[in-house]
């Protein structure tokens, strides 16, 4: 019973052990590092998209003088429907036959669609009776991630802007003047 | 016996921790000396898309074709070092604190690639990357990638 094999049995099993902990450790370690995790790269990831974001909205927003920008034709063009990415397109969620196509969507799947990063397009406006911000989806991609992006651009709407194509749920905000309503396009982009 | 087991052990273990604090390291996605250049590339951008290639029309992110031509034809012409390096200096890269090399390429929002200058990427070293979305005037939109190390 009292020999030298009893301190070997224990030495190996804290050696046994001591290999589980750094397997553990390095296991919670790997999996949770990712360009995601909060970090200074998570940082320069948010950074990145807030700048796409940006650049997609103001260059979209050109116009030479006389004209309208193609974001403002995008909107103005827009039924009021929802539309979903299905994987070529962006298409109506209640008739699946229709979809979207406009210089705003071209865009948003020539740049983020390639790059395999989400995005949602909201439009908030004044509603007019209850003069509050009121929103609505055009494009619905899902819920953002903790890490999501938002950029927006204001775009201000005349009477003379209005065709009989335009959303019906955005109201003149005050029919005695010009101005039919204030929109915030607002961009959101996540990487998934 | 027993001691010997136990250096034998001691020394396995050792090994075993090196391999994996070595192991860490290769995880990391971005290294930290990495952000330097990224930051780098960031105020190259700015200055290139909103001051330099700018329309000066008010618009941030609209470029003129002609400033763009000549920046990457003859500004960023590597074979000219000294315009080269004037270039750099002027983007913010070159200084007597710090020097980086710029290469920047143009593409069409299809893909096709527009332009291409500066010198060649290295293979071994941490590479900043921006890219910028804009419209180049009577022309399009096109990505404005800038690369700095």
């Amino acid at each position: 019973m009292f020999d030298e094999k009893a301190q070997l049995h224990t030495l190996e099993g804290a050696t046994a052990a001591a290999i589980m902990l750094m397997i553990i450790i390095y296991a919670i370690d790997a999996t949770t590092i990712t360009p995601l995790t909060s970090s200074t790269a998570n940082v320069h990831v948010e950074s990145e998209l807030q700048l796409l974001g940006q650049d997609i909205l103001s260059a979209l927003d050109y116009a030479e003088p006389g004209y309208d920008s193609e974001l403002r034709k995008s909107i103005v063009n827009w039924s009021g429907d929802m539309y979903i990415w299905n994987g070529s397109a962006y298409v109506d969620v209640s008739s699946t036959s229709s979809s979207l196509n406009n210089s705003l969507t071209d865009i948003l799947n020539r740049i983020l669609v390639k790059q395999g990063i989400a995005h949602n397009v909201e439009i908030t406006f004044l509603d007019n009776v209850t003069l509050m911000p009121s929103s609505l989806k055009m494009i619905n991609n899902g819920d953002p991630s903790d890490n999501a992006v938002i950029v927006s651009r204001k775009l201000v709407l005349h009477n003379s802007d209005i065709n009989s194509s335009f959303n019906p749920s955005i109201k003149d905000i005050d029919p005695s003047t010009n101005l039919y309503n204030i929109l915030d396009i607002k961009l959101t982009l996540w990487r998934m | 016996m027993t001691v010997d087991y136990m250096a034998g052990i001691g020394i396995f273990l050792l090994a075993v921790a090196f391999v994996f604090q070595f192991m860490y390291s290769l995880l990391i996605p971005f290294q930290s000396s990495s952000d330097e250049v990224t930051l780098a590339a960031d105020r190259a951008s700015a200055v290139l898309v909103e001051r330099m290639l700018n329309t000066n029309t008010g618009a941030l992110n609209v470029i003129d074709q002609g400033k763009l031509y000549y920046f990457n034809n003859t500004k960023l012409n590597y074979s000219d070092k000294t315009t080269y390096t004037n270039t750099l200096r002027e983007i913010g890269l070159f200084s007597n604190e710090n020097f980086f090399n710029l290469n920047v390429s143009v593409a069409y929002t299809n893909g096709t690639i527009m332009n291409q200058s500066g010198p060649a990427l290295p293979d071994n070293t941490n590479i900043g990357q921006t890219k910028r979305f804009v419209l180049v005037a009577n022309s399009g939109y096109a990505v404005i990638s800038l690369r700095v190390w």
